[in-house]
């Protein structure tokens, strides 16, 4: 028994030797968690930059493309079934469409996420005021982006997504006034924050914070049908301010990518998805170039490139989206301002002569910052309500093309649609994603089509 | 720990020592009287001993203190012999002969896997498969996985490529896990040793697996245990079980020199049927189904396959030393083997190196150190498609085979197709894989008292790996114009620390066996790897590229620490109970769940050793009788990395430093994944030994199964890292050894496996209860068409890409209108399509009940397509010994009712390609118009009964006369030629069943996407002992 104890004893010995020895916790150099990051000031500014960057590389594509395809202002070029349901809409789009969930799910990923950065601001301690301010400001103007966003695609929305108990959805309406809310916010803490030198750092070049949240508050205004606050937002920017997404040789531009690279998935339609042109509209130059031409060995082809599945007419997209893939991206046009005071105006009842003179303004404007200029006499038709809609309604798809506006334009401006026609939208709203559907019990239900 | 061995060291070397020199002599033979060479002739419980020579005449020395002493031999399939001897006065002590009996169960083997200790099989609760290095060396095996091809019951050995380099799966009991690895862990004389399957660079699907580093020459035996209720000890690292391996060491004596040298021929056993579509007046079709192309010549048609495959050749030389003297023993020996791939440009080299030395410090303490270095070089083609579509196979599959593969013989350009031209990659391509590797390992034994054995090992493995990818300037791939290249770095070491004590007594009657042991490992791993783009002409280098480099960089580390405990009662000789538990920790797992313990419980009862049972009417049948049962639980730590439980944030930039939330949400309390598995066996010898059957049956629960749940993308998050799911594997095995034919002069051994293991996954999250659909997970690199799905075994192929169905589950089709190039598809007046009953016919097309072809039509509900999953694995091997100077053997195994999807045949299928002979049949008008496009979006159409026997190995093998082999200065040589998968017996229309464009991925298998298939060879070596 001696020779038991004896070696009972060294089998006690190895276990403290095993149990001691190591120290079972291996720091991962890969990558840090997300709470380090949210619980740092380096990870808190690193993730105010990465809000901004998902916003401009991986969401802003999903936004501008897939409502575009519902409402006709490109078309799809290559047979993924996800692109050719897209194409296809009404009933032929099913839940699982992975345009459509990616659309769903980058903007709540970016909601999300800025309420993660303004949360963990707030909760950071020993950050300046002034930063704080600032981070503040950059979470709420992106999260209301993204809620202003989905609720031109969905009929509701879940206003606070990310908590621990599933997601409760509210009506689209409530949507833009919580985005209008939250850019208020995000004006406010900007200003309060502007002499920080290092929230000024994290803006990148071009981007205006103060004015990209005033001309979202009045796009989102306007859309709640809030039309003081949207002519008041619109006036608080400054004629000529401009604001674009800025773009690197890292962060490419999706738009410019979608477009151009590799086999591409999109083209633009020819006339830029209208039925019809105004003469002269140079917009059009703008945005598409001339098409590629005849092919010479197809004598069926009547010059006019059609993608194959739809037979739409294509062209060669232009504008912001063929200038390379570091090429800057408007946060919204100037003359999109004008077109929102406009529409205002009409529709609160006020001065149709005002709304005129705003239409005027783009019509026969000479110079634009960003060079959109449509080259066209006044206004001469006649000055009613509805005329001056339909006129608004056409400005503002030439004007703002592929600036993931025009779906919502076609319903608020009660276009005709949904059909299958080429140039009318093939959906009022988006199914939600099966992968919220089968996850959160408090889903709504689908609309008919 | 080390301080604790030394000083332990220190205090045992003080103990006196009384030992003196005998010299202890004799003879070892089988029961029909001839000398048994190379039988472990010892000391029983010591380490001291020799082994028997040709002619089965022993001599060893053993320095011990007088007294009674048991000389014991023993040899694979023989019983072991023992020899009382008293030795009284120093010097030479003949013991006579010894006769070792017939052992079909091999009973008396002695194992360590899974107890711990070394162990009479016939004690041992569980199964456990012993393969010996006679058995591995037919046919000239590239790595050992290879070589374990059909010679364990229960594991399925799957050689996915037929690269020279080519990667293999095991899969002992069906996969043990979802998300990782389902290989078994390997242990290389106590050092667990990297088998991992990076994919450094992008080879269209497949890998190598690092066990091709080891050289199968140097492998003495190879134990393996299968599931959790053999392999508890090794706790969270064996829910795929365990494959031990020996390797070779010296014996003390004479230098003892071992030559071998070999040469083998491989090539392409069959090849593809190409589309040679011709019409009434011999004009090759377009497949446009016009004679001309557009510039008005006729059309031609090629089969490059001609060009693509090649007659390889390879060798392999080897050298052995080994001797010593007393006490000390050495082991050194060097390989190098070269092989050229049946597709032009492949090739696969190994140097290597390897040596070790035993020490015995008299009766007290053992020393043994081993290293093993080698430098493995693999020239790479791509091929497959699975995840890159540059590869050579499959530029031929993408055709059209109507593009000339051969250079423009003014421009000297190759001309592309829809994807690279294959001869482009094969000439132009450089892609390649060296590595260097050392293992090592230094295993210290200590005997302070007769019944207490202390042992440490320390073991070894580093490797570096450097991948190169080289795709030059004015390829013909598409998306690679101006070229790209690609350089891979993967540095991995694994260090792990073992020590044991056991104590044996008897404790009236009963002989007890206590073990304890712990057990530290680290695993160190860090991948760094560039690519680059459009290169300066004539640079391969990532310097060369003017695009932008792109920098990938990962480093790992896994620790596991673990303690165990195992008593062991022998009572009678006859009843062994084994009870063992390993309380295991894994950095892998957070705090709360990092701590695990892993029991196990078993007994084997031999029934004929009770008293009167060899008189007995069972006894007369079976004379050796045993029935053993055991219940045992793993872990698993290989379903994630080593940092995937944590919610990792994304690092990148936007003019500077940022950082993104991630898809994947993390948990601190998930758990490692848990086997349990419960066995049972019965050992029986027939025919006085001559015939012995091994049977196990076994059941596995694999509990907590990690996997990647779904979340609602309101979460912030994509999914959630989750213990959802369950596995069971289930299944029986048998050994069957017999010797039918036994005379003097004529020897016939014949070896039956047979294996069933049925798989089921559970717990998945079903995402919709309410529709008819299961919970399902598609699994990535399989084109979503491998799953693991509730009910179902992992790695069905799932799809809704599958035939349209009628409300009996009846397959239909679409009627066809007209015929050949003019049908079309039927329609009613109504305009809806006439549907008709229909099935595939052997030739893999569908048709009504007529036999007439018929459209194939898609249907909506995704379903179970297939099941790459055999339904039975089997071999059969004999060895016949036809005189005392030639032998012979072969191998047939084959896995029977595992299906294949032929992704091959579907692509050719479509007209945009239009390679193989579907087309060609549409383009003829055997099939009616349009026959191929809607095939095509078929999956199911492409599920073929992927069977398989094969001829895997068949060697004639000739002594030379000894008087010739002196002649020219050596003791024997021995002249063998060798075959390896001479015949394949399948109905499968691709290149071979067998090969899995996924590679070692765990759910992904059975998928044939243009990978290489296996070569036939022949070859010759000639062996020599000096």
């Amino acid at each position: 028994m001696k020779d038991f104890r004896s070696v009972a004893a060294l089998g006690a010995a190895l276990l403290l030797v095993t149990a001691s020895g190591c120290d079972l916790t291996v720091e991962n150099p890969n990558a840090a968690t997300l709470d380090e990051v949210l619980s740092t000031r380096v990870g808190v500014i690193g993730f105010a930059n990465g809000l901004q960057r998902t916003y401009a590389v991986n969401t802003l594509d999903n936004i501008v493309l897939t409502p575009g395809t519902t409402a006709r202002e490109v078309a799809v070029v290559r047979t993924f079934a996800s692109l050719q349901e897209l194409e296809t809409g009404g009933t032929g789009l099913p839940g699982d469409n992975g345009n459509v969930n990616a659309l769903f799910s980058s903007l709540y990923s970016v909601a999300v996420d800025a309420q993660r950065l303004i949360d963990a601001a707030q909760a950071l301690d020993g950050l300046e005021p002034a930063l704080e301010a600032g981070l503040v400001a950059i979470g709420s103007f992106y999260k209301a982006a993204a809620l202003g966003a989905l609720a031109q695609n969905f009929e509701q929305v879940a206003l606070a997504p990310g908590g621990l108990s599933p997601s409760v959805y509210s009506p689209r309406q409530d949507a833009f006034a919580e985005a209008v809310r939250l850019l208020s916010i995000a004006e406010q803490q900007a200003a309060a924050a502007a002499g920080n030198a290092t929230f000024r750092d994290l803006l990148p070049t071009g981007f205006d914070l103060v004015n990209s949240a005033r001309a979202y508050r009045a796009r989102f205004a306007l859309f709640g049908g809030d039309y003081a606050q949207a002519i008041a937002a619109a006036n608080a920017v400054p004629a000529g301010a401009t604001s674009v997404f800025a773009y690197a040789a890292d962060a490419q531009n999706p738009l410019f990518l979608a477009f151009y690279q590799g086999t591409p998935s999109y083209a633009v339609r020819d006339n830029l998805g209208l039925p019809a042109i105004q003469a002269g509209d140079r917009r059009v130059d703008f945005y598409t170039d001339v098409d590629l031409g005849p092919n010479a060995e197809d004598p069926a082809d009547d010059g006019t490139l059609r993608n194959d599945q739809s037979n739409f007419p294509i062209d060669r997209a232009a504008g912001f989206v063929d200038d390379g893939a570091e090429a800057p991206l408007p946060v919204y046009l100037p003359d999109e301002l004008r077109l929102i005071r406009a529409e205002a105006i009409v529709r609160s009842g006020g001065d149709l002569a005002a709304a005129v003179r705003e239409i005027d303004a783009v019509r026969t404007a000479t110079s634009d910052p960003f060079g959109v200029v449509a080259g066209l006499p006044p206004y001469s038709g006649p000055v009613t309500a509805a005329a001056l809609l339909d006129e608004i309604y056409y400005q503002r798809a030439t004007e703002l093309y592929l600036q993931g506006l025009r779906f919502e334009d076609q319903r608020r401006f009660g276009r005709p649609g949904p059909s299958t026609d080429a140039f009318q939208r093939n959906r009022t709203f988006y199914p939600y994603p099966d992968q919220e559907q089968q996850t959160n019990p408090n889903t709504p239900a689908n609309p008919a089509i | 720990m080390r301080l604790a061995t030394l000083a332990l060291l220190g205090v045992l070397f003080a103990a006196p020592l009384a030992a003196q020199p005998f010299t202890i002599t004799g003879t070892v033979v089988d029961d029909l009287g001839d000398p048994v060479p190379s039988a472990t002739v010892r000391l029983a419980d010591r380490a001291i001993g020799g082994a028997s020579n040709v002619d089965g005449t022993f001599s060893f020395r053993a320095d011990v203190a007088p007294g009674t002493y048991v000389v014991r031999a023993s040899f694979v399939g023989l019983e072991s012999a023992d020899r009382e001897v008293v030795l009284s006065t120093p010097g030479s002590v003949d013991i006579g002969t010894l006769v070792l009996r017939q052992d079909a169960l091999r009973s008396d083997e002695v194992v360590v896997t899974g107890s711990g200790v070394p162990t009479e099989r016939r004690q041992i609760g569980n199964a456990i498969s012993s393969i010996d290095a006679r058995d591995l060396e037919v046919g000239a095996p590239t790595s050992v996985d290879q070589a374990l091809a059909g010679k364990v019951a229960g594991a399925l050995v799957t050689q996915n490529s037929g690269n020279p380099a080519g990667g293999i799966s095991i899969r002992l009991r069906g996969p043990g896990t979802v998300l990782g690895s389902a290989d078994p862990l390997y242990i290389v004389d106590g050092v667990i040793v990297d088998n991992s399957s990076e994919v450094l660079i992008d080879l269209g699907g497949g890998s190598q697996n690092r066990l091709v580093d080891l050289n199968p020459e140097d492998i003495d035996r190879i134990e393996i245990v299968k599931g959790a209720a053999a392999a508890a000890l090794y706790g969270s690292r064996a829910n795929n079980g365990v494959v031990q391996i020996f390797t070779k060491r010296g014996q003390s004596g004479a230098p003892r020199i071992t030559l071998s040298t070999s040469a083998q021929t491989n090539a392409v056993r069959r090849t593809l049927d190409v589309n040679l579509a011709q019409d009434d007046q011999g004009r090759f079709i377009g497949n446009n189904g016009a004679v001309t192309d557009a510039s008005g010549a006729p059309v031609q048609r090629f089969d490059v396959q001609d060009d693509l495959f090649q007659r390889a050749y390879g060798t392999e030389q080897y050298l052995s030393v080994s001797g010593g003297s007393t006490g000390t023993s050495y082991f050194l020996s060097g390989g190098h083997f070269v092989n050229e791939g049946i597709v032009v440009g492949n090739l696969f080299r190994r140097y290597n190196g390897r040596a070790r030395v035993n020490q015995t410090f008299g009766e007290l303490a053992t020393l043994s150190v081993g290293g093993n270095y080698t430098n493995s070089r693999s020239d790479d083609i791509p091929n497959g498609g699975l995840t890159s579509n540059y590869g050579a196979l499959t530029g031929f599959i993408f055709g059209p085979n109507t593009i000339d593969p051969s250079p423009d013989p003014v421009t000297g350009l190759y001309r592309g197709g829809t994807l690279a031209n294959p001869l482009d990659v094969v000439n132009n391509y450089d892609f390649n894989q060296t590595t260097n590797r050392f293992t090592g390992d230094v295993q210290f034994g200590l005997r302070p008292l007769a019944n207490v054995a202390i042992d440490y090992t320390l073991g070894f493995d580093t490797f570096d790996q450097t991948a190169l990818a080289f795709i030059p300037v004015g390829t013909t791939s598409p998306g690679n114009p101006d070229g790209a290249n690609r350089r891979a770095e993967l540095s991995t070491t694994l260090i792990n620390h073992d020590l044991t004590a056991r104590y044996n007594r008897m404790l009236s009657g009963i002989e007890s066996t206590t073990l304890v042991g712990g057990t530290v490992q680290t695993d160190n791993s860090q991948t760094f790897a560039v690519s680059t783009r459009d290169l300066a002409f004539g640079v391969e280098t990532i310097a060369g590229g003017a695009g932008t480099p792109v920098v990938g960089e990962f480093r790992s580390e896994r620790i596991v620490v673990g303690a165990f405990a195992q008593q062991t009662f022998g009572i009678g000789d006859r009843l062994f109970l084994t009870a063992a538990g390993r309380y295991d920790a894994s950095s892998v797992f957070g705090e709360s769940e990092r701590w695990n313990f892993y029991p196990k419980v078993s007994a084997s009862y031999d029934v004929s050793r009770e008293r009167g049972y060899e008189g007995s009417v069972l006894g007369r049948a079976f004379p050796t009788l045993r029935v053993r049962a055991s219940y045992g639980e793993t872990g698993g730590i290989t379903a994630i990395g080593p940092y995937t439980r944590q919610t990792n944030a994304g690092s990148t930039s936007y003019f500077g430093p940022a950082f993104v939330s991630p898809g994947n949400r993390g948990a601190e309390d998930i758990r490692p994944e848990r086997q349990r598995e419960i066995e049972g066996g019965l050992d029986l010898a027939m025919f006085g030994g001559r015939l012995g059957l091994e049977f196990s049956a076994y059941s596995q629960d694999i509990t907590d199964l990690l996997l990647f749940a779904t979340l609602a993308p309101t979460t912030g998050f994509n999914t959630a890292l989750q213990n959802v799911g369950d596995m069971t594997n289930q299944g029986v095995e048998l050994l069957l050894r017999a010797q039918p034919v036994r005379t003097p002069g004529i020897r016939w051994n014949s070896t039956v496996t047979f294996a069933t293991n049925r798989n089921e996954v559970s717990g998945i999250e079903d995402p919709d209860p309410d529709d008819d659909l299961p919970g399902a997970i598609i699994l990535p690199d399989s084109f979503s068409s491998s799953a693991a799905i509730n009910g179902e075994p992992l790695g069905v192929f799932y799809s809704s890409r599958a035939f349209q169905r009628n409300a009996d589950g009846q397959i239909v089709g679409q009627a066809v209108s007209g015929s050949g190039r003019t049908a079309t598809p039927a329609v009613d007046a109504s305009g809806n399509p006439v549907l008709v009953p229909a099935s595939v016919n052997e030739d893999g097309f569908l048709v009504d009940e007529a036999g007439n072809p018929v459209y194939p039509v898609r249907g909506t509900v995704a379903r179970v397509i297939g099941d790459p999953n055999p339904d039975f694995t089997a071999s059969w091997i004999n060895e016949i010994e036809l005189s005392r100077s030639v032998s012979m053997r072969f191998q047939l195994d084959g896995a029977i009712g595992g299906d294949v999807f032929n992704f091959t045949r579907r692509l050719a299928a479509l007209s945009a390609f239009g390679t193989l002979t579907d087309y060609q049949r549409e383009l003829e008008g055997d099939l009616p118009a349009g026959y191929n496009s809607r095939a095509f979006a078929i999956f199911e159409a492409y599920v073929e009964d992927g069977s398989y026997v094969k001829l895997r190995e068949v060697s004639v093998s000739y002594a030379i006369p000894v008087a010739v082999a002196n002649r020219v200065g050596t003791d024997s040589m021995r002249l063998t030629v060798f075959g390896r998968n001479l015949a394949s017996f399948d109905s499968y229309s691709g290149y071979d069943p067998e090969v899995n464009v996924g590679g070692q991925r765990t759910g992904v298998r059975g998928f044939d996407f243009v990978e290489v298939p296996l070569p036939r060879t022949i070859g010759l070596t000639l062996s020599a002992t000096l």
